[in-house]
């Protein structure tokens, strides 16, 4: 197997070694050595390589480095949890809905395109107003904030995924061996499971990848605007802090701005070479 | 309505008589006015989710005569339907609701003046740059298909078109605007206010925003151009031995530019949305800072006003693309007959 | 007077992943102002290899050997800026398929006045009159709507003829007809070649006329080259050619010819087995597995080019007749 992976592209490798490093930072985030993420230090601003402080410290003192290991976590979380969820939801009602057809069908698509109509990040926002606002006006708490995070990007992400799956379910279920199988009195949940979900999975996976990148580039982006994950507790939460003392302390930026960049970079790749494979296994039928 | 008679004219350009133009101008408006207004309909079910009151969300200390007043103002008095109605009504004959606060109601099309002309100039600068600098990339790369520089040029435009606007920006306006401080880092003045100045506050948003869409442009134009070169008609025109930079202009990138030009079109509406955070970052008053500030104060009604203009824009331009096609491409008609 | 054009061992291969595939072997060929050659042969006996590589139009892929003189230079070695000034002017070529080889989205107009404007230097005005004249010529009902018209809205007969206009606009010394009727109705197939003989009578042209069908050179040129599997086989005066036929594998394919006499729907009888693949060197007659008169010499020993007398070359140990 490692010598199958030596033999990839250049891309494939360093995306590789990304992701799982940013899964490593994930899991074992307690168990790394270094400052607590959340507690400031007396070095107010440090720059990068300074003793104790790698990646140096924000101009509040806390440590860049654990920050972004601390941040490392809630990306995985949110993009995982919410690509998994939403995608999952959004692929049974596009191949369910392309499958069955008829009036369903009709009805999941003009939601889908109604969805789609808005921009990912304005219908995010849309949808966070409204999920984390609180009768009275005070501050939604940050578990809270999060949670509602993963709800609205599960709703931005199910009509993504969904109109791929609908569309490849539609390409696939006019073909000789599914309408054979369907002669033959198969039960249409067993047709779905053993021959439309294997042929629709790559070009869902591909586009699953690339729905991470959004994932992971609207949660930057609220954080900016100021109605995301606060006090960097997440990558864009820790630029959207820093942003302000970007003449001061630029690495306070750079750091998480290049790893939402690489992350995305990574798993848009992942999500360029299955599409680019699938294409050469469509072309060879 | 503008957008109307552009899609009259549109058609009559490329539909030239044929009996069925009416029918395709009137199908295309239902359709995006069905959208549109399923959209705006499926946020007043939003706005009404919200806890509480969302009059006394909108201005707080309310009085509750003044809450009472904004309610029966915007409909929120009615059911949501009702409520949606009202609103959609308004939007017809030109009231586009109002920012409800302590000190008064400030109409939304006030706003509107100022935020749509400076998202359209924006979008359309993106655009501009976008194509001056992703056709001849994309021809050239096409051209020299396989060779070391296409190779590079490749690998350097998937990089860019994979980092997000918000990351190019901060970058941008460290080195830019604060190291070498040779534009200004925020603000905006429009074309009538100061033209020069207008130009510097926009070259970095513009540049930001434009990057990636250069990676894309330039990616989509090349695989046209890829398969455009191997017709015969291409080499037909090399063998009247014109020159091959006339050869891919005049010849290759027409008849290779439907995907790119659709898709620049289809571009037209999401990035006015796509501006949100951009234009947040460098403060410009455009659209999508318009929609952040109304989320951030909470002013839902201008909310739904703003985001309704940004699916309205989106879904003209969605169902307007196969004209687009139509006018770069005659083939199309001949499918179509 | 030197020939406008002389192959002489010109040979070309090409770097594909099977290894190197030998499309034209060692091809040596002249032609005189107006006069007109047939290149005949089954498909993929490598006749458009041949009159691309004449002309340079070859891709990156292509290795090409031996040399080409054009009115007794040798353009062999010319840059691809020389060669590309000799394109359209020089020679000019007309390509297979009138369907895919005039650009969709241009009009006709355009097309057709490009090399007047770009290589003649003609101002815009004189372009278009000499377009509409060019049309005229080619016998194209109403030119000046014509000349609005995209290449989509017309038949195939009438976009052939619009690709010969372009063709001949620069009065070339020399055309290279690529199967010009292949892809046409029978009764515009005959059309075309008579506008094709004209011209070429009214231009003095040279012309190469490539097709699959014997037939249609019969008519048309002054000689004929026959090709299989990248050789020339049999090299003859057309009247000759035709009265002393020696190769076996011409007279297979006079046999094929469609006739309008033959019912519509019959298949036409083609000649058994296939070409032999190109990528290999067997010995022996590449046209042995399929000839009629095969012996074991035939299957050992290629045979050489032999001069019959009368002009007349050919490439057989046993020759139809006997040999001269
Ligand atoms: N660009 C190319 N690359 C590789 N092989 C080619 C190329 N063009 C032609 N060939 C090969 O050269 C041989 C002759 O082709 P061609 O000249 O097109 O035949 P035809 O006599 O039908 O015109 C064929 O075996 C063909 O496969
Ligand atoms: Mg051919």
């Amino acid at each position: 197997m490692l010598n199958r992976f030596w033999k990839k592209p250049l891309g494939f490798k360093l995306s590789t070694v990304w992701i799982i490093f940013i899964l490593f930072l994930a899991i074992f985030r307690d168990l790394l050595p270094g400052p607590a993420w959340d507690e400031s230090t007396e070095a107010l601003g440090v720059s990068p390589g300074s003793p104790g402080h790698f990646f140096g410290t924000t101009q509040d003192g806390f440590d860049v480095l654990a920050g972004i290991i601390n941040g490392a976590r809630l990306s995985v979380l949110v993009a995982v949890t919410s690509v998994l969820i939403g995608g999952g939801i959004g692929t049974f009602i596009g191949i369910t809905a392309a499958y069955f057809k008829g009036k369903y069908d009709k009805v999941v698509n003009v939601v889908f395109n109604m969805m789609l109509s808005i921009p990912n990040l304005v219908l995010s926002l849309a949808l966070i107003s409204v999920l984390a606002a609180t009768k009275d006006g005070i501050p939604a708490s940050d578990s809270r904030k999060v949670f509602v995070m993963i709800i609205s990007l599960i709703i931005v992400i199910i009509p993504i995924l969904g109109r791929i799956a609908r569309s490849a379910t539609l390409q696939w279920s006019t073909r000789e061996f599914i309408i054979a199988s369907k002669s033959m009195g198969t039960k249409d949940m067993t047709i779905i499971k053993k021959h439309i979900v294997p042929n629709v999975a790559p070009a869902i996976l591909a586009i699953g990848f690339f729905a991470i990148g959004v994932v992971i580039i609207v949660e930057g982006s609220l954080s900016i605007l100021g109605i995301g994950i606060a006090g960097g507790a997440s990558w864009g939460s820790m630029l959207a802090i820093g942003r302000s003392y970007l003449e001061f302390s630029p690495w306070e930026t750079y750091f998480p701005v290049a790893c939402i960049a690489f992350t995305v970079l990574s798993t848009n790749y992942f999500g360029d070479y299955v599409r680019a494979n699938l294409d050469k296994r469509e072309s060879k039928i | 309505m503008g957008a109307a008679s552009f899609v009259v004219v549109m058609c009559l350009r490329t539909h030239r008589g044929h009996m069925d133009t009416l029918r395709i101008i009137v199908q295309r408006l239902v359709t995006i006015f069905v959208v549109v207004g399923v959209a705006t309909f499926f946020l007043a079910c939003l706005i009404r989710l919200l806890p509480g009151d969302p009059a006394s969300i909108m201005v707080s200390n309310a009085l509750p005569d003044q809450v009472l007043n904004i309610r029966r103002i915007s409909g929120l008095d009615k059911n949501v339907f009702g409520y949606w109605w009202q609103w959609f009504s308004n939007m017809m004959t030109g009231d586009f609701g109002y920012y409800y606060q302590a000190a008064g109601n400030n109409p939304v099309s006030d706003v509107l003046k100022r935020s749509i002309p400076t998202s359209i100039l924006m979008v359309v600068y993106v655009q501009i740059v976008a194509l001056l600098v992703s056709v001849p990339l994309g021809l050239v790369s096409a051209y020299k298909e396989g060779t070391r520089f296409d190779r590079i040029l490749q690998s350097i435009l998937f990089v860019l078109s994979s980092i997000p606007s918000f990351a190019l920006a901060l970058v941008f306006s460290l080195f830019f605007a604060l190291r070498w401080p040779i534009l200004p880092p925020l603000g905006y003045a429009t074309p009538g206010e100061n033209i020069v100045l207008h130009f510097k506050y926009m070259v970095l948003p513009v540049a930001s925003l434009a990057v990636g869409i250069i990676a894309s442009y330039t990616r989509l134009l090349r695989a046209d151009v890829i398969a455009t070169l191997k017709e015969d008609y291409v080499m037909m025109a090399m063998s009247k031995g014109i020159s091959n930079s006339r050869v891919l202009w005049k010849h290759v990138l027409r008849p290779s530019s439907t995907t790119l030009l659709t898709s620049a079109a289809l571009n037209m509406g999401s990035l006015i949305g796509g501006t949100i955070v951009i234009e947040t970052l460098f403060q410009i008053p455009g659209l999508g800072y318009e929609i952040a500030f109304a989320i951030v104060t909470r002013q839902v009604i201008a909310l739904q006003t703003l985001i309704a203009i940004v699916a309205f824009a989106y879904v003209f331009f969605n169902s307007t693309v196969d004209i687009v096609a139509n006018i770069i491409d005659p083939r199309t008609r001949e499918r179509r007959a | 007077m030197s020939p406008v054009l002389k192959l002489t061992d010109l040979s070309v291969s090409f770097n594909t992943p099977r290894g190197m595939l030998k499309a034209v072997r060692s091809v040596t060929i002249e032609l005189n102002a107006g006069e007109s050659l047939g290149v005949v042969g089954e498909s993929g006996s490598g006749k458009t290899v041949l009159s691309r590589a004449t002309m340079g139009l070859l891709p990156r892929t292509a290795v090409r050997t031996g040399t080409v003189e054009y009115l007794g230079t040798d353009i062999s070695n010319y840059s691809a800026k020389e060669v590309r000034d000799l394109w359209g002017t020089g020679m000019a070529m007309i390509f297979q398929d009138p369907m895919t080889a005039l650009n969709p989205v241009r009009r006709i107009g355009d097309q057709l006045t490009e090399s007047l404007v770009v290589r003649l230097g003609m101002d815009k005005k004189a372009a278009q009159e000499k377009a509409i004249a060019l049309l005229k010529r080619v016998r194209i009902p109403d030119p000046d709507a014509m000349m609005r018209k995209f290449p989509y809205q017309l038949s195939g007969g009438m976009r052939q003829r619009i690709m010969i206009a372009i063709a001949v606009s620069c009065n070339p010394e020399m055309l290279f007809a690529d199967e010009p009727t292949t892809a046409l109705d029978v009764t515009v197939q005959a059309q075309v070649l008579e506008l094709l003989s004209e011209l070429r009578k009214e231009f003095n042209m040279a012309m190469i006329l490539v097709t699959h069908d014997l037939g249609v050179v019969a008519g048309h040129t002054d000689k004929i080259a026959v090709m299989y599997a990248g050789d020339v086989v049999e090299y003859a005066p057309t009247r000759q050619l035709f009265s002393n036929m020696k190769m076996p594998y011409t007279e297979a394919l006079l046999k094929s010819i469609p006739r309008l006499e033959t019912p519509t729907g019959t298949r036409l009888p083609v000649i058994e087995g296939r070409l032999p693949d190109p990528t290999k060197d067997e010995p022996g007659c590449p046209f042995a597995n399929r000839c009629p008169y095969v012996t074991d010499k035939c299957r050992a020993e290629k045979p050489p080019l032999t001069d019959g007398g009368n002009n007349h070359f050919y490439r057989c140990w046993y020759p139809i007749g006997g040999a001269q």
